[in-house]
């Protein structure tokens, strides 16, 4: 037995600074040793942005899933790697849209992993451990997802290394050994992998335009939903939360038309048509070259996925977003002309949106370039189709602000054209552009789907004439008829003033029936004037010869809008009217003025 | 002795044993698991869709120990925390850096007024705890981005930092409040509502120490229309005469029941709601007068004619600009049929509304009473358009230390509706009158409209303009205004082309043929024509007809007679 004393003073301080450190270690914390930690059950957290995209898109960038991840109890033991070794698939309710085929494999895409924000362009399709981007190498580089099997609605990642939350860094074949103290070396060489693993799955591409298709309102945003599941190699990886959204698909563009003083295509053989396209929502409206949407976090001053040469374009599209208005059911001897470049202005003058008319493009948007140079009007046809198209380019966008813009169409008739313009309905559908197929090589450029609207806003064209109908008119028996055909388009109502030679059949009704209808043309008449003649004496001045023996109907068609006209019927007896009558002409078949329909938003 | 000496060594060497094998423990390769388990939950709440700043719900964050131990003294945990939005951050900054924002992070409800600028600081601001430290503005780490660095939470549970010898809290809370988002940016051009997807932010939290956040993402807002537009037609909804017949009524109605708030000393926010309504399309010559004060009676639903009095009152803003800034309410009662002309900026008559009082836990409406007034002698019919929006409007979409709190998006298209202006003028069209060859015309224009027909009536009296198209018997060009005297509801104004009717203030024309159109400031007239070659002695020849009534369109433009015509 030994003395009592021999424990003290020294083994009594010994005691006590053993007593006393946890106490101290604890009370200072921060410098308290923090050893690696055995791999446990890695915990996940499944996260994510949630953007609006555009229903017509067909490769719309969706927001990022990110799994934040712990390693928590009950330990199962030191792993020399550092990481589990893991599958990650996201199964998606539309068809990825990623691009394929560039250069890393068939099935390989340019949906990306990025493991704790290590984040550079892609070289390989194989994990690989470089330093890229962050300058170290102790996490795996970005991983292409692949397209599994033919399976168009699953993205897989393959042999994902998942750092252990805690756990001291190793390589692929291992050998790290237990750190006493990760303190001030986390994530570096050496050290220990940060107690929060955050994997990332970015740069996904939808292709939204089904849930359109099938929504029974497109008014309403429908979610673009995804599932994560994660297949680990010797280890247990728990998911919350797997379902998430990734997007919201609402339609990206609204249109209207309206007609703008329709008249002066009668009257100075020109009008005007504003076509109104308005955004969906704030960045339905893309430029080409910068990103609109950071896929990583809600920005918009870079993208989060690098470009790099020819790598991959995560975060912005190629082309800026194109719009097709094409105007179908133009009456015959037509041209339309539209403005080379807009800066578009809104009611409120707030807007900073503009347009660039797209020069070589097909009728669906692809190809061609906005031309640069003066805005002035480009012509759209040559007079004889029925439908032309305008393909415009965003060429200036403010991302935060929803916009419109309104394009004015100039109609005008053609050199070519024979005869005043018979008028029609035209129908104007927009949509976002390019769209229709994809392009064989499964570049995944922006692209959307090729259906215009069910509903098209139209406005109508009036004809530019009026035919009037005089029911009776006779020279026979001692009677004739007086006939005043009066251009009244000259009104104190502002209507703009129209001239125009009027054509009269004579159809006339003999014993035998009815006879070839007498064709006569008359001089031109201006604005304010009259026809005046009597169908025995004609009005030669006028260019109306007289018939004889006439007894029938009359048909004027005149070249002008707001014809209007007057028969005086008499019989004469030895030089003395004795009996008269007369009538106003009814108006056949006038013109319309044009009138807009704006349809539905 | 021995017993007792054997004792306390073995029970003092088992204790050192322990105590060593604990400090080895701790130093050696230590289990997993998080230290601190949080939790991030919002109780989102309907805002304007067309905001840009609107205040979205705080963040609450919850933290607890993973493994609950018995009180011991741990240092608080050092972190960063950031909350990224899917829309963009606009609360006011600092006019400085333009990067410290006014919304603030409260750790365990430990509050005081003027958080702190920068990092965690204790007892500097007079919050209730010196040991918790104070609230910190956030900094903007990106456009969409808040973020609060060098956060000190105290250890769930564990002893206080001032070693007081309290405890921490089992919880500790880290609050987030008073951001505010750009949510016109997720407003749907659909017009639908909800009008757009929720507003959502992702929270996440950096430290050494393992901190564990579940549920990172969180929704704030419900982007909700703020107001809703309708317009009554009150009848005649004419405007002729400056007889302040033609009127209608503005319902202006409450998106959600918060949707309308008065101005409040405890509400940041440099006003009340402002509510802009514009006019477009109005004819020449026709004001627009509106009540400087409004006080939003409802109209009972049980069909009795008395209102119900409610708590929303509007008053007129005068000195704003044309995006509803500035200038000061109306708050002065007055007469209730009161009117004054709305302010004409950029080409349309603007009334500016500022909320004086509200209700705000109803939807309230409000109708507002708009009298069509024409300056001059008559206003030709028309489709005049009305918006409504809130303001000030703006197009500052990110964080801003000068822009007006709150501020609204001027959506496209937003919520016009039409005011039909019915024509107070008929247009007729004689289509051939002459008085050449012996003929003359006599001319008939009656104003007959309904109520002249069937009674009494307080339809105002007008008069026409009658303008000729057409020629002298040698060929000269005649075109010619005549303006008779007001005709009063019921009576005919009556002439003949040769001899006029002075006493109508109609003259006579020498050998006219051609047309003639009249213009009638009231609505209803009717035309008849005589044509005859016996007018004053005996007729041979004698005919007549109608005068067709030229219509116009909505934008008062003359449409085209005939089948087709509209």
């Amino acid at each position: 037995m030994r003395p009592t004393a021999d424990r003290s003073p020294a083994k009594r301080m010994i005691l006590g600074a053993v007593m006393l450190a946890p106490w101290l270690s604890l009370h200072a914390q921060d410098a308290l040793p923090l050893p690696s930690a055995e791999l446990g059950v890695i915990r996940c957290t499944v996260g994510s942005s949630v953007p609006l995209v555009r229903i017509e898109g067909a490769t719309e960038l969706v927001g990022d899933v990110l799994l934040t991840c712990h390693n928590v109890a009950p330990a199962i033991g030191f792993d020399p790697r550092g990481f589990v070794q893991a599958d990650v698939s996201l199964s998606l309710n539309v068809d990825v849209a990623n691009r394929v085929g560039y250069g890393l494999g068939a099935e390989v895409s340019d949906a990306v992993l990025v493991v704790n924000e290590k984040n550079c362009p892609l070289s390989s399709a194989q994990r690989t451990f470089s330093i890229c981007g962050s300058g170290n190498d102790t996490v795996q580089d970005p991983l292409p997802g692949r397209l599994v099997g033919g399976l168009a609605r699953t993205l897989r990642w393959e042999g994902v290394a998942i750092p252990i939350p805690g756990a001291a860094i190793g390589t692929e074949a291992g050998g790290a050994e237990p750190a006493t103290d990760c303190s001030g070396r986390f994530g570096v060489p050496g050290g220990c992998h940060p107690r929060t693993t955050t994997v990332r799955l970015t740069n996904i591409r939808v292709n939204a335009a089904p849930l359109g298709a099938t929504g029974s309102d497109s008014t309403v945003a429908v979610p673009v939903e995804a599932y994560v599941s994660i297949d680990a190699e010797d280890a247990t990886v728990q998911l919350e939360n797997a379902r998430v959204r990734l997007a919201e698909a609402a339609p990206g563009m609204t249109s209207s038309v309206q007609a703008l003083d329709a008249d002066r295509l009668c009257s100075h053989g020109e009008t005007t048509a504003e076509v109104s396209i308005s955004e969906g929502f704030a960045a339905a409206f893309k430029t080409a070259g910068e990103p609109t949407f950071h896929p990583g976090d809600p920005g918009w001053s870079e993208g989060y996925y690098p470009t790099a040469g020819s790598a991959p374009d995560a975060s912005h599209a190629r082309v800026g977003t194109r719009v097709s208005i094409a105007l179908a059911g133009l009456p015959d001897g037509i041209d339309v002309e539209a403005p080379g470049a807009i800066a578009c202005s809104s009611a409120s003058g707030l807007g900073t949106l503009e347009l660039g008319l797209v020069a070589g493009a097909s009728a669906d948007g692809w190809g061609g370039s906005v031309r640069a140079g003066p805005s002035r009007d480009q012509r759209l046809s040559s007079g004889t189709a029925s439908e032309v198209v305008a393909v415009y380019e965003v060429t200036r966008t403010n991302p935060l602000a929803r916009e419109e813009c309104r394009i004015p169409f100039r109609l005008s008739r053609s050199d070519r054209a024979n005869g005043p313009s018979s008028g029609g309905l035209v129908t104007v559908s927009s949509r976002l552009a390019p769209s229709g197929s994809p392009v064989p090589d499964g570049s995944g450029r922006q692209r959307f789907a090729s259906s215009r609207p069910a509903v098209t806003p139209s406005f109508r064209l009036g004809a530019c004439g009026t035919t009037l109908f005089f029911p009776f008119v006779t020279n026979r028996s001692n009677f004739d008829t007086a006939i005043v055909i009066a251009n009244t388009s000259a009104d104190p109502l502002g209507s703009r003033y129209q001239s125009g030679r009027c054509t009269l059949r004579y159809h006339g009704s003999g014993v035998a029936g009815q006879t070839e209808p007498s064709i006569q043309n008359t001089v031109e008449l201006a604005a304010g004037k009259q026809l005046a003649f009597t169908l025995s004496s004609g009005n030669a001045s006028q260019g109306i010869a007289p018939l004889t023996d006439f007894q029938g109907y009359l048909v004027t068609e005149c070249e002008f809008q707001h014809a209007q006209g007057f028969a005086f019927v008499t019989e004469q007896v030895n030089g003395a009217a004795i009996l008269a009558q007369g009538y106003l002409a009814e108006v056949v078949r006038e013109s319309k003025d044009a009138d807009s329909d704006s349809g539905p938003p | 002795m021995k017993q007792e000496g054997v004792g306390l060594g073995t029970y003092r060497s088992r204790l050192l044993g322990g105590l060593f094998c604990a400090f080895l423990g701790w130093t050696a390769q230590a289990q997993p698991g998080p230290l601190v388990s949080c939790t991030a939950t919002a109780g989102p709440m309907p805002v304007y869709a067309s905001g840009i700043t609107e205040r979205l719900s705080d963040i609450l964050i919850q933290c607890r120990a993973g493994t609950p131990a018995l009180p011991a003294p741990r240092a608080d945990i050092g972190l960063a925390l950031s909350v990224s939005l899917n829309v963009t951050v606009t609360n006011a900054v600092d006019s400085e850096g333009g990067q410290l924002s006014a919304a603030v992070l409260i750790v365990n409800g430990n509050d005081c007024a003027r958080p702190s600028a920068s990092g965690s600081t204790f007892g500097s601001c007079g919050a209730p705890s010196a040991s918790v430290q104070d609230p910190q503005f956030g900094r903007l780490a990106g456009i969409g981005t808040l973020e609060w660095s060098g956060v000190s939470m105290p250890f769930p549970g564990a002893l206080a930092r001032d070693r007081t010898g309290e405890t921490n809290p089992a919880v500790s809370t880290l609050r987030i409040r008073g951001i505010r988002g750009n949510v016109s940016q997720l407003h749907l051009a659909s017009g639908a509502s909800p009008a757009g997807p929720a507003v959502s932010g992702r929270v996440s939290i950096r430290s050494d120490s393992a901190v564990a956040l579940k549920n990172g993402a969180v929704d704030l807002a419900y982007p909700t229309p703020g107001l809703g537009l309708s317009v009554a037609v009150e009848e005649p909804a004419a405007t002729c005469q400056g007889d302040e017949r033609g009127s209608a009524t503005v319902r202006l109605r409450e998106g959600f029941a918060s949707a309308f708030r008065s101005r409040s000393p405890s509400r940041t926010g440099t006003q009340a709601t402002r509510v802009l309504l514009e006019f477009r399309d109005l004819p020449d010559g026709v004001l627009v007068r509106v009540p400087p004060l409004v006080a939003c009676n409802q109209p009972r639903f049980d069909g009795s004619n008395t209102a119900v009095p409610d708590a929303l009152s509007l008053g007129l803003v005068t000195g704003h600009s044309a995006a509803g800034v500035g200038g000061s309410a109306n708050s002065a009662t007055g007469g209730s049929d009161s009117r004054v002309p709305a302010t004409v900026l950029d080409g349309a008559a603007q009334a500016v509304y500022e909320v004086l009082t509200a209700d705000p836990s109803q939807v309230e409406d409000c109708h507002v009473p708009v009298l069509f007034e024409a300056e001059s002698g008559r206003a030709g019919s028309a489709r005049a358009t009305v918006t409504a929006s809130l303001a000030p409007r703006s197009a500052v979409f990110v964080a801003s230390g000068e822009e007006p709190l709150p501020r609204f998006a001027a959506s496209p298209a937003n919520r016009a509706t039409r005011v039909d202006l019915a024509g107070c003028s008929t247009t007729l069209l004689f289509p051939f009158v002459s008085n050449q060859a012996g003929f003359t015309t006599g001319v008939v224009i009656t104003h007959g409209s309904q109520r002249a027909l069937t009674g009494p009536t307080d339809e105002q009296a007008g008069s026409c303009d009658l303008h000729y198209y057409g020629s002298t018997a040698e060929g000269e060009e005649v075109l010619l205004v005549q303006h008779s005297t007001l005709i009063d509801p019921g009576e005919q104004l009556v002439f003949t082309l040769s001899g006029g009717n002075p006493a109508r203030n109609i003259l006579g024309t020498d050998q006219f043929q051609g047309y003639l159109m009249a213009t009638c400031g009231y609505p209803h007239a009717r035309g008849y024509v005589f044509i005859s070659d016996g007018f004053g002695g005996i007729a041979d020849l004698a005919m007549g007809y109608l005068a067709p009534v030229v219509p116009l369109g909505a934008d008062g433009k003359r449409l085209v007679l005939g089948g087709d015509a509209q």
